[in-house]
C-alpha cells in the first residue's frame, strides 16, 4: 500500500522524520519496504498484512496512528446537496449471499472534463493514470477510504441493473480483454448483458467518457471468497480485487455512495439525483467476551487498568464492562477482530510488542530427543565428507523423459502447477537430480565431481503419495590431480564408487551383497544390485540429456538399508601365525571374479581363512583375451603352527579347481 | 724421537680430519692402528732399540698416541653416522617450509550445517525432534492451520499442487499438527526440513528452502515466554551482543502474531549501504506467534486448558546473513566452487 505522507497529514498531524515514521509503521506493524521521493511529498510503500484491509487506505492508516499516537482523528466534510427529483432505477440482487449490499446513486447533467492538477498528482503518486473528472474520483475515494466504488455511463445501461452469477456470457473490461464469466463469477448486467465483473473490473461499453451525461455510482459490499474466486479463475487482480477479497467495511458503501457523489457533482458540475438506491442489508453483531485477566495472562505482563478501554475505544471498539467480564463490539471496518486471542493481539500492538517481558517457559521434563534417522544422517555425512564427498542439495523436480530412466517404484507424482513445464514430476531417483549438478560443474569447467545428498524421492501407489529418503552417490572426472599432494590423480572409477559403499556397509556393521541386475538408470552389465541399492555405470542415453560427456558412476541407497547394523562381535587374536601365498592365474577375459570367488570359498579349505585379489593385469606378454590375477591367499588355523606341506597342499586344491573349473594356467614367473 | 712421535701425533690428527667415508675410516684404521703394519705399531719395535732409561716413558708415549689414534677414529666414525643419517633424512625433509600434502576430503552443505546449529539450541533447551513428509494434505498445509480456502493468506505463498488435495507443504507448520494430535502437552518440538514454493528462482527467491518449526504448547504458556525462548535463541545464534525486536504482523495460525527482527550482525546499522540490513540496522529472521485456538483443536488440544506459541525460520536466510551469501541459488547449484568454501 504506497502511502502519501502529506495526503496523510489530510487526516491526522504529526510531525515525524523519515526514521521514526518508519519506526512507528514498522510496531504498528506495517513494515515499510520502500520510500520514494516526490518533490515536496515521500510516499511510503507499507506491507499490509492480508488480515488488515482496513489499513490499505490514508485514512485507515490515519486512523491507526491516531490510536498509536493518542492523536485526533480529522474527519473530511463533504457536503451533498440533493435535487428535487428521485433517484430511481430498476436493480436487483439476484444473489444475496456473494452480494449483500448494494447502493447507487444517479447524478444528471454530469461534464466530464479534465481532472484537477491535485488530483492528477495524487493519483500519480498511487501509480494510477488520470482518466477524466468522473473516473479519477472513483479512484480517489478508493486511495482516501479504502473502499472500491463503479461508476457507469447510465446511458449505456439498458433497463436496469442485475447483480447475478454469469452464464458464459463474455464481456470487453477496461482492460480492453475480452473475458468469460461463468456460473463462479458474480457479474453486474443490465437486462441485456454484463456491465461488470463484480468488485473486480467494469465493462468498457458502458464506461464513464468525456461524453458521459448521466452517472450511475456503484457503492457495494461483496463476498471476499467469491471476489477472490472469480479473480483467480480469470487471473486478474486490480486494487478493486484486492480490498473486496481481504474484506471492505460492510457498514461503509452508504457514507461512500454519498462523498463519491459530492465530488463528482463539486467538480463536474453534476445534479445528485435524490436518495440512494439501496439493495440488501448487512448488519453484523460481533461481540467478544473476554477479560482482563485473560489479556494479561496471555502476555505474561500486567497493563494499566485505563489502558484497555482507551485504546481499544480509540480502534474504534466498543467496550463494556460487566464485572470481571469486557464486552467489546468491534468496529465494522476491523474484521480481523472475532476471538479474544485478536483483542490480545490489540493489546500488545497498541502498548509496542518491545514492552512485554521476555522470559524463559520452565519446563517440567526437559527431553531434547532426537530422531534416530536425524543422528544417522550426520553421520553419513561426517564419513562421506571425510572421503572426497561433497554434500548436495538438489531441486525435486524431473522431466518425463528422464523419470523413464529412474526405475523407481509405482508411478511418479506429477504437479498440476509446475514452475517449468518441461519438468512436472517429482523425483524418484536423487541421481536424476543430481546430474543437474554434475552437468553444472562440467560445463563450468571442472574436471570432476563427486556428490552426495541425503533427499527424499516420491511416487504415487493406489492413489497414496509415498516418499522415502534415499543417499545417493556420484562421480565423475578427475578429482584430485597429481602433484606435491599426490603422485597419482585421484579418478572416479566403478571401483571407487563400490568401495565407498563396501566402506559404508562396513562402517556402519550392516552386510553387503553385490549381484550383477539390470536397471534403467545404469548401463546393461554394469549395474550392481546389493538389497534395495544400485550403483553402475549410468546409461550414456540418460548422460546425454544432461550434455554430460564423461563417464559418470552413480549409487543409491535407501536411508533405512544401512540402519540397524550390527555391533561386530569380537575375534580371539592370533596365537599361531598365518601363511601369506601369492598366486597369479590366467583366465580367460570373459570370466566373472565373482564366479571364481564363489567357487574358492564353495571349497570349504578349513585352513584358508581369507583371499583377495592384488592385481588384474593385461597387456604386454598376455594373449589378447586372457587376462592375469594374482590372489593372495592367508591360510591360518587356530589349534597349531601351519606346516609348509599343508599350506601347499591347499593351494594345490585351489589352483587345480581353478584350472578345471575356468582353464586357468598357474602364472609360474611371478 | 720426540720429533718424530710429535711429527705423527699431527700426521694421524690431519688425517683424522680427512676422514670422509667408510674406506677412509678403514684406511686410516690400516695406516695408523694396524697391528702388524700400522706406523703406530711399528714404533713398538723401534723400543728395544732404544737406551733402556728411555724405553719405559717412550712405550708410554706410544700409547698415547694410540689411545689418540683410536679417539680420534671413533669420533670420525660417529661423524660418519651422523653424517648419513642427516644425509637421509634430509632427502626426505628438504626444507621443513614446504607446504603440507593436502588430504582428501568432501564437504557438507552449509544448509545442513545451519540447521544443524539451530536444532542444537533448541534440543539443548529440551525441545524434540519432529520430521513431517514434503508431500502433504490440503488440509495440514492449510485447513488445519486456519487458512481456509480462498484465503488471501494463500497467495502469500504460492503452492505447488500434485492433486487439490494433496501437495508440497509451504512451510513446515503443518508439522505442528501432525506433533500436537501425536503427542500430550506439555509439548515442546523443533521441525526442521525441505518446503516449496512456486517462485521463480532469483537471488532472493528459490522454488525449495529449508525451514525450522518450534512448538510449545503447555498450561499458562504466554506472549513473554515466545519473547524470551526467541531472544535467548537468537543470542545463541547470532551472538550475545545481538539486540532482537518484535513488531506485530499477521499469521493466520498464530495470534498475536509476530516478526522477529535482530540487529545486523554484519555492520550494526552502521553502513547505510549493507548488503545484509539495506542500512536499516535489522533484520527479518523469524515469524512467530502464540498458536491461534483453532490451531490449537485442529490438533485435538483444548485451547480453554493450554496455550502455546509457534515460530519459523527459513535456515537458507540464516545462513545467508550468517555467510554474507550473494544469492540463494547458490545453494542448489552445488557447485564444486561453491561447496568447497564451507567445509
Amino acid at each position: 500500500m504506497k502511502v502519501s505522507i502529506n495526503w496523510l497529514k489530510e487526516y491526522v498531524d504529526f510531525d515525524l522524520g523519515e526514521k521514526p515514521l518508519e519506526e512507528l509503521f514498522s510496531e504498528m506493524g506495517f513494515p515499510v519496504e520502500e520510500i520514494i521521493e516526490f518533490g515536496d511529498d515521500q510516499v511510503f510503500d507499507l506491507e499490509i498484512t492480508p488480515n488488515r484491509p482496513d489499513c490499505l487506505s490514508h485514512y485507515g492508516i490515519a486512523r491507526e496512528m491516531a490510536a498509536f499516537l493518542d492523536l485526533n482523528l480529522k474527519e473530511p466534510e463533504f457536503p451533498l446537496k440533493e435535487e428535487n427529483k428521485d433517484a430511481e432505477f430498476d436493480v436487483k440482487i439476484e444473489d444475496q449471499e456473494l452480494c449483500p449490499k448494494y447502493v447507487a446513486r444517479i447524478l444528471e447533467d454530469v461534464e466530464v472534463k479534465d481532472s484537477p492538477e491535485w488530483l492528477k498528482n495524487k493519483l500519480k503518486k498511487m501509480g494510477v493514470q488520470s482518466k477524466n473528472s468522473v473516473v479519477d474520483f472513483s479512484n480517489y475515494i478508493l486511495f482516501a477510504f479504502g473502499h472500491p466504488t463503479h461508476v457507469f455511463d447510465m446511458d449505456k445501461l439498458q433497463g436496469g441493473l442485475r447483480i447475478r452469477k454469469g452464464k458464459g456470457e463474455k464481456i470487453l473490461c477496461l482492460d480492453e480483454e475480452l473475458r468469460e464469466v461463468t456460473q463462479d463469477d458474480l457479474i453486474i448486467a443490465d437486462l441485456r448483458a454484463p456491465v461488470a465483473i463484480a468488485g473486480i473490473i467494469g465493462g468498457e461499453e458502458s464506461s464513464v467518457t468525456f461524453s458521459t451525461r448521466k452517472v450511475l455510482i456503484e457503492s457495494a459490499y461483496f463476498n471476499p471468497q467469491s471476489i477472490r474466486k472469480t479473480s483467480k479463475r480469470l487471473g486478474i487482480s486490480t486494487e478493486a480485487s484486492y480490498r473486496f477479497e481481504r474484506g471492505a467495511d460492510p457498514e461503509v458503501p452508504e457514507r461512500i455512495a454519498d462523498v463519491l457523489a459530492s465530488l463528482i457533482s463539486k467538480y463536474s458540475g453534476a445534479k445528485v439525483l435524490r436518495g440512494r438506491i439501496m439493495k440488501g442489508e448487512l448488519k453484523e453483531k460481533r461481540e467478544i467476551s473476554t477479560s482482563r485477566e485473560f489479556i494479561e495472562k496471555s502476555l505474561g505482563a500486567n497493563l494499566e487498568q485505563e489502558f484497555f478501554k482507551n485504546k481499544l475505544s480509540k480502534i474504534g471498539c466498543k467496550v463494556e464492562k460487566e464485572g470481571k467480564i469486557l464486552r467489546i463490539k468491534p468496529p465494522s471496518w476491523r474484521r480481523d477482530l472475532e476471538i479474544p486471542e485478536d483483542i490480545v493481539e490489540e493489546i500488545a500492538r497498541l502498548k509496542g510488542y518491545g514492552v512485554f517481558p521476555s522470559i524463559l517457559p520452565s519446563i517440567a521434563q526437559p527431553q531434547g530427543l532426537t530422531t534416530p534417522i536425524r543422528d544417522f544422517r550426520w553421520s553419513l555425512r561426517n564419513l562421506l565428507s571425510s572421503l572426497w564427498y561433497m554434500e548436495a542439495m538438489t531441486y525435486v523436480f524431473v522431466s518425463d523423459e528422464k523419470d523413464k530412466f529412474s526405475g523407481g517404484e509405482g508411478n511418479p507424482l506429477r504437479l498440476m502447477n509446475p514452475l517449468n513445464k518441461k519438468e512436472p514430476l517429482l523425483r524418484r531417483s536423487l541421481i536424476l537430480t543430481l546430474l543437474d549438478s554434475v552437468s553444472l560443474n562440467l560445463r563450468m569447467g571442472n574436471k570432476g565431481a563427486a556428490l552426495f545428498e541425503l533427499g527424499k524421492v516420491y511416487w504415487e501407489e493406489n492413489g497414496e503419495s509415498r516418499e522415502e529418503e534415499k543417499l545417493a552417490l556420484i562421480e565423475t572426472g578427475i578429482l584430485l590431480d597429481k602433484g606435491w599432494s599426490r603422485e597419482e590423480p585421484l579418478l572416479a572409477s566403478f571401483y571407487s564408487l563400490k568401495g565407498t559403499i563396501e566402506w559404508l556397509y562396513s562402517y556402519f556393521g550392516v552386510s553387503l551383497k553385490f549381484r550383477e541386475g539390470l536397471h534403467p538408470l545404469f548401463e546393461d552389465g554394469y549395474a550392481l544390485n546389493f538389497g534395495n541399492g544400485w550403483m553402475g555405470l549410468v546409461k550414456r542415453e540418460l548422460l546425454d540429456i544432461y550434455r554430460i560427456d564423461e563417464e559418470v558412476f552413480a549409487a543409491e541407497i535407501p536411508i533405512k538399508a544401512l540402519l540397524n547394523g550390527k555391533v561386530a562381535s569380537f575375534r580371539d587374536f592370533l596365537k599361531f601365525p598365518s601363511v601369506k601365498r601369492d598366486v597369479s592365474l590366467l583366465f580367460s577375459l570373459s570370466t566373472k571374479y565373482s564366479e571364481i570367488e564363489r567357487k574358492i570359498s564353495s571349497l570349504g579349505i578349513p585352513i584358508l581363512h581369507s583371499f583377495f585379489l592384488v592385481d588384474l593385469y593385461r597387456g604386454k606378454g598376455i594373449a589378447h583375451n586372457k587376462k592375469s590375477l594374482t590372489f593372495s591367499f592367508v591360510f591360518r588355523t587356530e589349534e597349531k603352527t601351519l606346516k609348509s606341506e599343508e599350506v601347499e597342499k591347499a593351494l594345490e586344491d585351489i589352483v587345480r579347481t581353478l584350472e578345471r573349473e575356468f582353464g586357468a594356467i598357474r602364472r609360474r614367473n611371478d | 724421537m720426540g720429533n718424530e712421535l710429535e711429527s705423527l701425533k699431527e700426521k694421524i690428527e690431519r688425517e683424522a680430519q680427512g676422514i670422509k667415508n667408510q674406506a677412509d675410516l678403514l684406511k686410516f684404521k690400516e695406516k695408523f692402528l694396524s697391528r702388524k703394519k700400522g706406523e703406530i705399531s711399528l714404533l713398538f719395535k723401534k723400543i728395544p732399540s732404544l737406551d733402556p732409561e728411555m724405553r719405559s716413558s717412550f712405550g708410554m708415549e706410544i700409547n698415547r698416541l694410540k689411545k689418540i689414534g683410536e679417539k680420534l677414529l671413533n669420533e670420525a666414525e660417529e661423524r660418519i653416522k651422523g653424517e648419513k643419517r642427516s644425509s637421509i633424512i634430509s632427502e626426505r625433509i628438504p626444507d621443513p617450509t614446504l607446504p603440507g600434502k593436502k588430504k582428501i576430503h568432501g564437504s557438507i552443505h552449509p544448509i545442513a550445517r545451519t540447521s544443524y546449529e539451530i536444532e542444537e539450541i533448541f534440543l539443548r533447551m529440551g525441545y524434540d525432534i519432529e520430521e513431517g513428509p514434503d508431500v502433504e494434505t490440503e488440509f495440514f498445509n492449510f485447513e488445519a492451520l486456519n487458512i481456509p480456502k480462498y484465503h488471501p493468506a494463500r497467495e502469500q505463498q504460492d503452492t505447488f499442487y500434485i492433486r487439490e488435495d494433496l501437495l508440497l507443504r509451504t512451510h513446515t507448520s503443518p508439522v505442528q499438527i501432525r506433533a500436537m494430535r501425536k503427542r500430550k502437552p506439555p509439548i515442546r518440538v523443533i521441525a526442521p526440513g525441505r518446503v516449496f514454493r512456486r517462485d521463480e528462482p532469483d537471488p532472493t527467491h528459490t522454488p525449495m528452502f529449508y525451514q525450522v518449526e518450534g512448538l510449545v504448547v503447555d498450561k499458562g504458556i504466554n506472549f513473554s515466554h515466545l519473547k524470551g525462548t526467541l531472544e535467548i535463541f537468537s543470542k545463541s545464534l547470532f551472538g550475545k551482543l545481538t539486540k532482537v525486536r518484535f513488531r506485530p504482523s499477521y499469521f493466520p495460525f498464530t495470534e498475536p502474531s509476530a516478526e522477529v527482527d535482530i540487529s545486523c550482525p554484519i555492520c550494526g546499522g552502521k553502513n547505510p549501504n549493507c548488503r545484509i540490513c539495506g542500512g536499516t540496522g535489522w533484520i527479518e529472521i523469524l515469524g512467530a506467534g502464540m498458536v491461534h485456538p483453532k490451531v490449537l483443536m485442529a490438533g485435538g488440544i483444548d485451547p480453554e486448558i493450554y496455550s502455546g506459541f509457534a515460530f519459523g525460520l527459513g535456515v537458507d536466510r540464516t545462513f545467508l546473513i550468517k555467510s554474507q551469501l550473494l544469492d540463494i541459488r547458490y545453494y542448489y547449484e552445488n557447485r564444486v566452487e561453491f561447496l568447497e568454501q564451507f567445509r
